[in-house]
């Protein structure tokens, strides 16, 4: 790719990673998101165009249209350096563990001390490298196992995804049984032979992290199969809930060859899906007698004494006729005719029996139509008892005879 | 046989067809849980409770009851039913992940609303109203819940935030206790 000016010294590498640090920083903090534009890039104080043009001719970063890209050998060199790779690469274990192979066949083989030490440096980086990635796998199985679990929103990528990381943790074991059998058994002459004091150290750790990292994995694996539980049951109820719902709007709900609703729904006795019991129960004599008894029923009687308002008053909302309320009055109130007569015959005044009724004071409020009405009905049944002048009075354009009493 | 002295209000909860769930907010329902859970405490209830016809049941961390029972009208149990697989259907569509110990509110829910319209949909058939106030219709959903003690309202500072509970376990058995037909399974999928 001639656009591109390779680097081969690493002081001047080193040199353009330091002019670029801020927006490879920008770039590494934001591989994650999905895209970082030239804007967002050029938007910080330290960058500029030229800047990235530069870093672009040196194949540090890319330009992918409007977006900006760190190389991904950077990314992950910086990842690797860093201990944020979250990938599990479990090939490098694999490679690892063969370069360990060569260099003991190289170690044995040369004749040179010289070259013999720097084989057996070699193995001693190798084993390191080992148990450095071993660590860090367990750390990010477990990670990335909650993670997936918890955050992933598709149910089949997690089940996917849960399955991989089952896979990657087979795939660990085996490698941790190849080391170890390299170490004790292929490779037992080495390792018995060799009285480098570094590299026995380095094989015990390494052998006591292989059995605390499969207490780990027995763990790890314990996770992984009750996730796979939970997503395999969540899912199984989802799809049978889809069916449902399908059944339902399509009105097959009911079809028993479709599936047993009506059975189990007949069948079920589950108070929830029962009303609400009321129970009519007497009230208890005893508790009647006592105080707070006494008090609440005081209250029910208060309550049971207030008027209510005659029903149909309430519904014509005061748009009733005059007409109406009166005739009501003579439904509601019955006037004791006799009484009146009574009265009025024993008052020996001068008033006139139309005055009197006029003037009556009854129990209640009666409107004039009502007491016409009475005027009326007094000298039709007591007209023996009256005496009926010829005389006419007027009162608001009523005229009446003028009656007294004999 | 020693009945602990909160049988009185478990059965006023129960009676109701409420449950009592291991996760609620309130303290006093958690407390009603722990007496029940406690030593021979259910077998002493459900033994007393089966003598004036109510069954006590345990479920996944909650208690309900059941009774042999009655005049239940039949056809208000198959709506009220399926208003449960519809309502279930509804939330999980939602959020598949809708389960007991999920918490969220009405602006979760309703921020999905806008941009799913099978969501839209479902609602739509669910209250039968096409044209009401979207946030008013999930309230109205999420009520539901509360009403029948599958949710509870958690106290928060300015946001009503929404609890499930245990008892939302009983929806989901509910549901996977119907069975299919193997043909109409194949049918469908």
């Amino acid at each position: 790719m001639s656009k591109f000016t390779p680097i081969t010294d690493l002081k001047l590498l080193l040199n353009e990673l330091y002019k670029g640090r801020d927006l490879l920083t920008d770039l590494f903090e934001n591989r994650k998101a999905a895209r970082f534009s030239l804007e967002l890039a050029l938007k910080s104080a330290h960058t500029n165009e030229d800047t990235i043009e530069h870093l672009r001719k040196l194949n540090i970063i890319h330009i992918n249209g409007n977006y900006l890209e760190i190389n991904d050998l950077y990314s992950e060199f910086f990842e690797e350096a860093l201990g944020t790779n979250e990938e599990i690469n479990v090939e490098l274990i694999q490679k690892t563990v063969s370069e360990i192979k060569k260099y003991i066949l190289y170690h044995r083989e040369t004749t040179l001390v010289a070259e013999k030490l720097k084989y057996l440096n070699k193995v001693k980086a190798a084993l390191r490298k080992i148990q450095r990635i071993i660590s860090k796998s367990i750390e990010d199985l477990n990670r990335n196992i909650n993670n997936t679990f918890k955050t992933e929103p598709d149910f089949k990528v997690k089940k996917l995804k849960l399955e991989d990381y089952a896979q990657k943790r087979i795939e660990i074991i085996q490698l941790m049984e190849d080391t170890e059998t390299l170490i004790e058994k292929k490779e037992l002459i080495f390792f018995r032979t060799e009285t480098d004091i570094e590299l026995n150290h380095i094989k015990i750790d390494l052998l006591l992290l292989f059995r605390q990292a499969a207490n780990d994995l027995i763990h790890i694996n314990t996770q992984i199969l009750e996730y796979l539980n939970q997503v395999e049951s969540r899912s199984f109820f989802l799809s049978k809930l889809h069916q449902l719902t399908y059944l339902i709007e399509q009105h097959e709900i009911k079809n028993e060859s479709k599936s047993n609703f009506m059975t189990l729904i007949t069948q079920n006795q589950d108070i929830i899906h029962q009303p609400k019991p009321i129970y009519a129960l007497k009230l208890s004599l005893n508790q009647l007698q006592e105080d707070d008894a006494y008090k609440l029923i005081q209250q029910i009687v208060n309550n049971a004494n207030q008027p209510s308002l005659p029903k149909k008053q309430v519904k014509s909302g005061g748009g009733c006729s005059k007409a109406e309320q009166e005739a009501e009055f003579v439904e509601n109130e019955q006037v004791n005719l006799f009484e009146l007569h009574q009265n009025f015959i024993s008052n020996k005044s001068t008033t006139d029996l139309f005055n009197f009724i006029l003037n009556y004071n009854f129990t209640r409020l009666i409107p004039l139509g009502t007491r016409l009405t009475i005027y009326c009905q007094m000298i039709s049944f007591f007209n023996n008892d009256y005496r009926i002048e010829e005389r006419y009075s007027e009162y608001e354009n009523i005229e009446y005879a003028i009656v007294y009493s004999k | 046989m020693k009945l602990p002295i909160q049988t009185g209000e478990i059965f006023h909860r129960l009676s109701k067809g409420k449950f009592i769930c291991a996760n609620s907010l309130d303290p006093d329902v958690r407390k009603m849980y722990d007496v029940i859970s406690e030593g021979d405490h259910f077998e002493i209830l459900r033994t007393y409770f089966s003598h004036i016809y109510f069954d006590l049941e345990q479920g996944n961390q909650f208690y309900y009851f059941t009774r042999r029972e009655t005049k239940v009208n039949l056809e208000n149990k198959i709506k009220a039913a399926l208003k449960w697989i519809l309502i279930v259907d509804f939330f999980v569509t939602y959020d598949s992940s809708f389960s007991w110990g999920y918490c969220f509110n009405t602006e979760d829910i309703l921020s999905k609303y806008y941009i799913d319209s099978v969501l839209r949909h479902k609602i739509t058939v669910l209250t039968n109203d096409s044209e009401g106030k979207p946030n008013e219709k999930i309230e109205s959903m999420i009520q539901l819940l509360i009403d029948d003690n599958f949710v509870e309202v958690q106290p928060a500072e300015n946001v009503k935030k929404y609890k499930v509970l245990n008892s939302f376990e009983y929806l989901q058995n509910l549901i996977l206790n119907i069975h299919i037909s193997k043909e109409t399974q194949d049918e469908l999928s």
